[in-house]
Parts: C-alpha cells; sequence; structure tokens
C-alpha cells in the first residue's frame, strides 16, 4: 500500500502512461499543485504533452530528483548530462519541451531549454536558418527599421 | 485549439519559435545580450516589437563588446528610450570591470523622458561613477525636471562610485515608494556624509569590503521609520539613526560600530539578532537595556571576551528562545575594562533561562574555567532546553576527550535535553 502510494502515473495527450515515483513528478509545480489539490487519484492528466515528449521531460526529473541517498551526483555531472541531453535535439523537440516544462512549471527545465534555444542562435542568420523565421518585411520596411537602429548595428 | 497541443507537429510551418507565446520569447532572449536581442527586431514582422516589451533588462558592457563609437552610456540611453514594456521588473546596468573602466552615468542626461524608470520595479547599478548632478551645487535647480522613479521597490548598488554628496542623496530621494535598498562596496571620492531618509523603506544592506574606501570612515544618518530587515556588514562607520525603527524584526549588525551609541538601543525591538559583540557594548548593555521581543541572538564574540559575562547579559533577553555563541573569530582589543560585577554568578536566574530557551550553540568551546561555568550554569537552569550543541576547539585528542566526558556529566535541568558535540 504504501509502495503504490510513492508512485503516480501521468498520462499524455496520447493516452500513453508512465508510472514514476512521486519525488519525480513533483518537481513540476503543475502537478504539485494537483496533488495538493486532492482532485485527482494516483493518475493525473496530462492534456498538453505528447508521449514522446513527456517521456523525456521525466527522463529530465529522473535525473534531477533527489532521491533517498540518490542525488549525491554532482553538479558538474549534472550540468554535462543537461548539455548532453539538449545537445542533439530538433528545433521542433526543443521547442516541444519548452511548452511543456512552461506548462508543467519546472523552472530549471525552462531554463535549460530556453539556453539552448539561444546558445544556437547567436547572429541574425542562425535565427534564420536554424529558426526557420521567414522575413516578411517588405524591402522598404526593412530598409527602415535598419535605419531606426543603425546607431546600435554599426560594428 | 489543435495548433495548441504540442507534438502536433505541422511541417508547412515550421518556425515554431514565432508561436511561442510573448513570455517564452522574453524567456529566451533573456539569455542572450541586449544588442543580440535588439537585433531580433530584424527578423519579421512577428519580432519587431518583441525586445521592446521585455520586463527584464540587463545591460553588461562587458558583454557587448562591439557597441562601436557610440559609448556605451549612449547605447544604454537610446535603447532605453525605445523601450515600451508596460512594466519593467528589472533593469541591470553594468559599466565596467573595475575601477579604471569605468564608465560615468549621468542620471540628468536621461532625464525623465524615459517611460522605462516611471515603471520600474527593480534597479541594478554595478560598477558605475555615478553622477546623479552635473557638478553641484548649479544643476541641480538647472530647471530640468529631475529624474524620479516613482515605482522603484527596489535599488541595489554595487561597487558604485558617488561623485558627489547629493549623488547618492538625490538618487534615493528620487525613488518615493522604495522598500528594499542595497549597498555593496560603495565608493566615494571624498568623506560623504550618506544621508538614507526614506519612510516607505523595509529593507537595508551595507555591506563594505574593509579596503575600499578610499578616505575616513563614512557617515551614515538614516532616517527609516519602515524599517524590519537591517544588516551592516562594515569594518568601522558611523551610523546614526535619527527616528526609532519599531517595525525592526531582523538585524544582523557585523563590523566595530562602536561609536554608535543609539545602535543597540534602536535594535532593541528585534526579534532575530546577530551581532559582533564589543566590550563597550557589554557596557551600554549594563545600561539596562531589555530586548523584549528577541527570540534568537547570535553573538559572535571577541579574544578575551570572559564566557561568564553571558549569563549576566541573558537577563537582557527574557524571551530568547535561541542562543548562538560564536567563539572562533578572534578579534584582538586591548585595554578592555570590564565592569567589575561581570564575573559572579547572577543573583537570580534569567527568565529566558527558567521559561524559553531551547536552543544553545556554542562555537569554539575550549574548557576554560570560565567557558566551564557558563556551560554548567545554563544546562542546570535552562528548563526548556532542547538542544544544546558544542564545538569544540581542540585538536589533541586526549583534550577532546576530556571536553566531552566533561560536557556528558553536567547537570540538565531539561530531561529532554539532547547533547550534540561537533570538532
Amino acid at each position: 500500500m504504501s509502495k503504490s502510494e510513492k508512485k503516480i502515473v501521468l498520462k499524455s495527450l496520447d493516452n500513453e502512461a508512465f508510472e514514476v515515483e512521486k519525488a519525480v513528478a513533483l518537481q513540476s509545480q503543475t502537478i504539485w499543485v494537483m496533488c495538493e489539490d486532492k482532485c485527482v487519484g494516483n493518475e493525473i492528466p496530462l492534456e498538453n504533452v505528447t508521449g514522446q515528449i513527456l517521456a523525456k521531460v521525466i527522463d529530465y526529473c529522473k535525473k534531477h530528483a533527489v532521491v533517498d541517498g540518490d542525488g549525491d551526483e554532482s553538479s558538474e555531472e549534472l550540468k554535462n548530462w543537461d548539455t548532453e541531453f539538449t545537445k542533439n535535439m530538433d528545433q521542433s523537440t526543443l521547442f516541444n519541451m519548452i511548452l511543456a516544462a512552461n506548462y508543467l512549471n519546472i523552472k530549471s527545465l525552462l531554463n535549460l531549454t530556453c539556453q539552448a534555444v539561444a546558445d544556437k542562435t547567436k547572429t541574425i542568420d542562425e535565427f534564420h536558418t536554424f529558426l526557420n523565421i521567414e522575413n516578411n518585411f517588405t524591402p522598404e520596411e526593412e530598409a527602415q527599421i535598419c535605419q531606426e537602429n543603425l546607431w546600435a548595428f554599426d560594428d | 485549439m489543435k495548433t495548441a497541443k504540442l507534438g502536433t507537429e505541422d511541417a508547412t510551418f515550421p518556425d515554431r519559435i514565432s508561436r511561442l507565446p510573448n513570455d517564452l520569447l522574453f524567456q529566451i532572449l533573456s539569455l542572450v545580450t541586449i544588442t543580440d536581442a535588439m537585433k531580433t527586431s530584424l527578423l519579421s514582422k512577428r519580432w519587431k516589437s518583441v525586445w521592446k516589451m521585455m520586463p527584464m533588462l540587463d545591460y553588461d558592457k562587458n558583454s557587448c563588446p562591439n557597441i562601436g563609437s557610440l559609448g556605451f552610456v549612449e547605447f544604454c540611453r537610446r535603447s532605453l528610450q525605445l523601450h515600451d514594456a508596460p512594466v519593467v521588473k528589472t533593469l541591470n546596468l553594468k559599466l565596467g570591470e573595475h575601477a579604471g573602466s569605468m564608465g560615468s552615468l549621468k542620471f540628468l542626461s536621461f532625464q525623465n523622458n524615459l517611460r522605462v524608470f516611471q515603471k520600474l520595479v527593480f534597479l541594478k547599478l554595478d560598477t558605475i561613477v555615478l553622477e546623479f548632478s552635473g557638478s553641484p551645487p548649479r544643476t541641480i535647480f538647472s530647471g530640468e525636471s529631475p529624474v524620479c522613479f516613482p515605482s522603484l521597490r527596489s535599488l541595489h548598488l554595487t561597487n558604485v562610485t558617488f561623485k558627489w554628496e547629493e549623488s547618492f542623496c538625490r538618487l534615493v530621494s528620487a525613488c518615493s515608494v522604495l522598500e528594499d535598498l542595497f549597498l555593496e562596496g560603495f565608493c566615494r571620492v571624498a568623506i560623504f556624509l550618506f544621508t538614507i531618509s526614506v519612510p516607505s523603506l523595509q529593507r537595508l544592506s551595507i555591506i563594505t569590503e574593509p579596503t575600499y574606501c578610499l578616505h575616513n570612515d563614512p557617515t551614515f544618518e538614516m532616517n527609516t521609520p519602515s524599517l524590519n530587515y537591517l544588516k551592516i556588514i562594515h569594518r568601522r562607520g558611523c551610523f546614526s539613526f535619527v527616528e526609532d525603527m519599531p517595525n525592526l524584526v531582523e538585524a544582523n549588525v557585523l563590523g566595530h560600530l562602536v561609536d554608535n551609541v543609539k545602535l543597540l538601543k534602536v535594535l532593541t525591538c528585534v526579534e532575530r539578532l546577530s551581532i559582533d559583540l564589543y566590550p563597550v557594548m557589554m557596557l551600554h548593555l549594563a545600561d539596562g537595556l531589555i530586548f523584549n521581543r528577541l527570540l534568537h541572538l547570535e553573538i559572535d564574540t571577541f579574544y578575551d571576551f570572559r564566557s561568564n559575562s553571558v549569563l549576566h547579559f541573558l537577563k537582557h533577553f527574557p524571551a530568547l528562545r535561541a542562543l548562538k555563541l560564536n567563539h572562533s573569530h578572534r578579534r584582538i582589543h586591548i585595554n578592555i575594562e570590564y565592569p567589575p560585577d561581570l564575573y559572579s554568578e547572577p543573583s537570580s536566574v534569567p527568565e529566558c533561562l527558567s521559561f524559553h530557551l531551547e536552543t544553545l550553540q556554542w562555537i569554539g568551546y575550549e574548557r576554560t574555567l570560565e567557558e566551564r561555568e557558563s556551560a554548567v550554569y545554563i544546562q542546570k537552569n535552562a528548563h526548556r532546553l532542547k538542544t544544546a550543541t558544542f564545538s569544540l576547539r581542540s585538536t589533541i585528542t586526549d583534550h577532546r576527550m576530556l571536553m566531552i566526558k566533561d560536557l556528558r556529566c553536567m547537570t540538565k535541568a531539561s530531561a529532554s535535553c539532547q547533547l550534540v558535540i561537533k570538532f
């Protein structure tokens, strides 16, 4: 009985169920609030996250959970793990992770994923290529904005 | 609503970032430099104004090396002028790495046409020479409307050099609803009187490295009747308090503030106090100050502090629940004159021992005669004591064993008291 109370089931948008330790799941403030409210049973439906993304979020939370005597991983190791975690994510996964971290309210994961985007977009060209942002200014508008900001970007 | 669902990738619209809500874009932009954030306005129509709405702005000269001919201060000024968020929560301005490369920030040149300042909640200035007015006293009344920060709640100044006495006073008085003032490693080019007259101020921290001041000790004059938290970490200096501070709950006063007779009086209403003890303070205490509300007391003692005098000043703290004595930092004083009656056992048991004291923590216990006398007396009379922790100051095993044995044998008035011994 006490064993099952320590576990919690997270159900994704596409009905995939994940059984995880409560301590792992509670890193999400959103889940924490749901558990506090006691309006949900042992199964928590997450209507905004797909199973594919949720699996990755849970990986992250497992790594960062401090479970009895299990949290003595060095911060250096954890940092390296974080870097590897986001390193090879494609753009789509990365943005889904940002939205999931935001929805689930996991601050450190949100920071990590936003940082990964920021790192990949150091120049305007990178913004355009990595993020596929289409320049929808008319040539006149673009010239005007450039003119407005000339003093700042004259390097 | 389909598009809002995560993971339902739409292959015909691969630009995901532009569809993120502004809050998340702000978060991403806060992780790049301000110049890079500004450049995103060139990306597309969606991005044209995003950076202008960011609630947190960080201008750090070190992370923006390519400002060009403008100079960083002018860059900040122009950039801030473009900004248009309904509320700016935080503005950080950092102008240089060390004194030699510091830029001088003339707030008057910013004037109050900046909407950013009107709505700013938290301002942080780092490594800046502050000239709030051009050169005193002419420009103070030059007819230009002065800068003001009508929404500013928190002002943090780190390594700020004040050019004129007015620079500081005017900055502080421009913040009419300020609640939190933090001063660290400040410097000034002459002997100034720092006046902090802010009726709304609730938290005040003044932290100075001993070597940072170029001239004599600064003098602070505080007129802050709403203060509830005070932290002064300062080697020396004169702090005068114009008004009482009846709401003061917590104070942390480390440094040699002997000139200040009123300091202890101001502190009598606190619940938590951490203080460096100096001989002269003990004389002030002996004047009969009573700290009626004090629950937690942490004392850092001086070199030849006579431990049994603790027993005498306990009567000044009738409600005390936790006492921490730190006798590990050995500040040396010479020519200490003790009041003669400090060394005998008190004539009656202090009220806090009989009714309130739950925690005793003693760091640097050596088992001198006087220390032992105090440890015995406290444990013998503290009826509510739950934990007594002694951190021993000895590396000799035999001596340690003797101390441990001795501490274990001491009579305890409280049967449930737990003895903790640390090395």
